[in-house]
């Protein structure tokens, strides 16, 4: 079996260099940077935790464990990053049977880099809660059968995705579900940290009982019990959590057996009448929109950007008003705009998506300003859903409703400012955006080519901030006063122009670049 | 006149020549293969006589009109069928035909009539609802046709058109490409099958690693004998030996 283990290790790895060898490996190594971060961090947070009160070691033990495994688990569903590289389709014609097959993806799931960083920060546990004598050996096996835990788990929902996504129907339901699960346990994460800082220690300790009830959070009552000297105890929750990493780890090889067998093809059925294909739309610029508004409703991915867009930006204002201790300040309104910090970026990888038929567009007249503008708005319901819903929780919330009306239109201008800004650094950084029937997978993964255009969007959204400040302060200062809606009449004139220059801009960029973004994002897609 | 004329199209990716220096001459309203081993350079020439592709060096035009460095002119002439099929995949048939239709700024209701008119003769009026990314095979080299036609163009590129598709849908193909022709079409196409081919084209190029290595009217490149054995002569193909693989069973 250790021999097919280190296939996998090895295929991968070839995999990798094979595709770094098309260019990225600044970027690769800019991940494998954020890899190695993320280990040493936890690392030491975890090793650090002796120094720290009982309640402390207790909570980063639970908790601190419980968010590395459910961020194992989700953050690469949720951030469209799970890991295909071994995709056991592939190997379907080869004679193997379970155990080696799982032990070939074994060994490729373990040896990146994404994956030794979670091991290495794991390590920390050994130095920061192995107490003298037997007990430490109880610790040092805690750490394989977590790390075990966090694989099995991760491989089994990621399998059990791809399964699902055999079926329109079941792709449909994955994508629901997975991004709520998802999504909840981000916020629950977010959550997690205010409230323990304002908690007192008895809402900490119903916190980690509550934790620590999940398989997660198993092993980090392991590592209480046995720092605390309580032996049998320790080698039960050790016990409990191999016997779960191994329900997880043959769950997984199940899944990825079925998966293996044969592809069978959704049934297509009709999504239209027919009768009037793209509605009334007689020019290209209704044509072009009436594309997008299909594209929101039927296309997974964008739906399932919709709905995480919404939960965490919402979800995010929430806890930052629940946070400011439910001031009744009605400007409070204005914090519900957080949310759109983090979905503004919705909007800045426009030409990436549908890149492997941008053949077709070129074809038959290029991105013109009208599909600019088109797909811009395609993502207003991105960029700005999540900015009113956080306006209208806001105020829900403080139950003042006085400056919810200017805090709305501010939410129009950012989304204008969004989109504006987000169509001109969409030509500046494409990227091949995943839009295939899995939204959970993501080929490109591990070249970094994530970085940059995550780089580009932290500088989109500040140019943004720069730009809304000088209507958004004073509206929060002076939102009482009689002149305060001509500030947010101000904002939504240059939230227009931003939008009207950017979208211009772009499409003057990219004009006469067709054959360029072609070879650039999609080289083996035309003719 | 020539519906394309190529001189000297070059192009390379880092170390390897795609295309080293190919001419190519087409005559208006011929149907014209292009046939050459993989790797022959083929797609990456169509790709550069569509515009799709920017070579690194040589000229070339379609209907007479320059394709570099402005590909727009030229792309209001052609037709293009892909081999690599990327349609817009969350668009019904009927829907995408519509959508490029009025991007190509056509009438609404011209849009409506070619395309009812086009899913009907190639037998997919049944599934114009249906998304293309559940259409087969051949459904989909049969709405990309579609698709390339829409606007009436005077050249129709098309690569490996007749590959994986089943007999009747070829003979759909066949029979919608020889009508474009009848009415003063010219057709350029690539295809490994040198029966099709044969069958079909009145002028024929071998292209082998880049270059056009013969080319002319369908008889004279293959002299009296079967074009198969001209093509393998041409690009120094080779058979396997009897004494070879005698392993197998």
């Amino acid at each position: 079996m250790l021999a097919y283990a280190l296939l996998g290790a090895r295929l991968r790895w070839r995999l990798t260099r094979n595709r770094l060898r098309k260019g990225g490996m600044a970027l690769f190594i800019l991940g494998l940077s954020a890899s190695g971060i993320f280990g040493l961090g936890g690392f030491a947070v975890l090793a650090t935790a002796r120094a720290g009160t009982d309640i402390y070691r207790a909570s980063t033990a639970v908790l601190g464990l419980t968010s590395i495994l459910l961020g194992w688990v989700f953050l690469p569903i949720v951030a469209g990053g799970a890991d295909e590289t071994v995709d056991p389709t592939r190997l379907a014609l080869v004679p193997l049977t379970r155990r080696e097959l799982g032990a070939i993806l074994v060994g490729g799931a373990v040896s990146g880099p994404a994956t030794l960083a979670v091991l290495l920060a794991l390590c920390g546990v050994i130095v920061g809660y192995a107490p003298a004598g037997i007990g430490a050996l109880i610790v040092v096996a805690i750490v394989p059968c977590t790390f075990l835990l966090g694989l099995g788990l991760a491989r089994l929902v990621g399998a059990g995705l791809a399964r699902a996504q055999r079926s329109r129907k079941g792709r449909d339901v994955a994508v629901v579900v997975t991004t709520l699960i998802g999504v909840t346990l981000w916020l629950g994460t977010q959550a997690i940290g205010p409230a323990l800082r304002n908690a007192d220690d008895r809402t900490a300790q119903r916190l980690i009982d509550l934790f620590g009830l999940l398989p997660t959070g198993w092993p980090g009552r392991g590592l209480i019990a046995a720092a605390d000297g309580r032996l049998g105890t320790a080698a039960g929750w050790l016990t409990a959590t191999a016997a779960a990493a191994a329900v997880a780890l043959a769950g997984w090889a199940a899944v990825t057996a079925r998966l293996a067998q044969g592809s069978e093809r959704p049934v297509g059925r009709a999504t239209s009448s027919g009768s009037a294909p793209l509605g009334t739309a007689v020019t290209p610029q209704a044509a072009a929109v009436a594309r997008e508004v299909r594209y929101l409703r039927r296309s997974p991915s964008k739906r399932v950007q919709l709905l995480m867009t919404t939960v965490m930006g919402v979800g995010f204002a929430a806890i930052q008003v629940l946070g400011s201790r439910g001031s009744q300040n009605p400007r409070v309104a204005f914090l519900g705009l957080v949310s759109m910090v983090m979905t503004s970026g919705s909007g800045f990888n426009l030409i990436g998506w549908d890149s492997a038929s941008l053949w077709l567009e070129d074809l038959s007249g290029g991105l013109t300003i009208e599909r600019i503008r088109a797909r811009a708005l395609g993502w207003l319901p991105h960029v700005i859903v999540p900015g009113l819903l956080g306006v209208l929780t806001a105020s829900a919330l403080t139950g003042s409703w006085r400056a919810t009306p200017l805090a709305l239109v501010e939410a129009i201008t950012i989304a204008m400012l969004a989109l504006g800004i987000g169509a001109f650094v969409s030509t500046v950084v494409p990227m091949p955006a995943n839009d295939g029937d899995n939204p959970f997978a993501w080929r490109s993964g591990m070249t970094g080519a994530g970085c940059m255009t995550g780089l580009w969007m932290i500088i989109g959204v500040a140019a943004l901030g720069v730009i809304a400040a000088p209507t958004l302060v004073p509206l929060v200062v002076w939102y009482d006063r009689s002149w305060a809606p001509l500030i947010s009449l101000a904002g939504l004139a240059t939230g227009a122009g931003v939008y009207i220059v950017g979208t211009r801009r772009a499409a003057a960029r990219v004009a006469t670049r067709g054959p360029d973004l072609i070879a650039e994002l999609s080289p083996r897609s035309v003719v | 006149m020539l519906a394309v004329a190529a001189f000297g199209l070059y192009k390379h990716f880092g170390p390897k020549v795609a295309v080293a220096g190919l001419d190519l001459q087409v005559p208006e309203g011929s149907f014209y293969g292009m046939v050459g081993p993989n790797g022959a350079g083929k797609t990456t020439t169509i790709r550069m006589l569509v515009g799709l592709l920017r070579p690194d060096g040589g000229t070339a035009t379609v209907a007479g009109i320059p394709v570099w460095p402005e590909t727009r002119p030229v792309k209001q002439v052609i037709g293009v069928l892909p081999d690599d099929l990327r349609l817009f995949e969350r668009l019904s048939g009927a829907e995408l035909l519509t959508y490029l239709g009025l991007m190509r700024k056509m009438d609404r209701a011209e849009v409506d009539r070619r395309r009812d008119e086009l899913l009907g003769v190639l037998g997919l009026a049944e599934d114009a609802g249906v998304m293309v990314a559940d259409y087969s095979t051949g459904m989909r080299k049969k709405i990309a046709l579609a698709a390339a036609l829409l606007h009436a163009p005077r050249v129709l590129f098309l690569d490996e058109p007749f590959e994986s598709v089943d007999p009747v849908s070829a003979r759909t193909i066949t029979d919608v490409l020889t009508t474009f022709r009848s009415r003063g079409g010219t057709v350029v196409f690539s295809s490994h099958v040198m029966d099709t081919v044969e069958r079909l084209c009145d002028h024929v190029a071998i292209v082998a690693a880049g270059r056009v290595v013969a080319a002319g009217t369908t008889e004279h490149v293959s002299g009296g004998r079967r074009l198969e054995d001209v093509f393998i002569e041409a690009v120094g193909g080779q058979t396997a030996g009897s004494g070879d693989l005698d392993w197998l069973r």
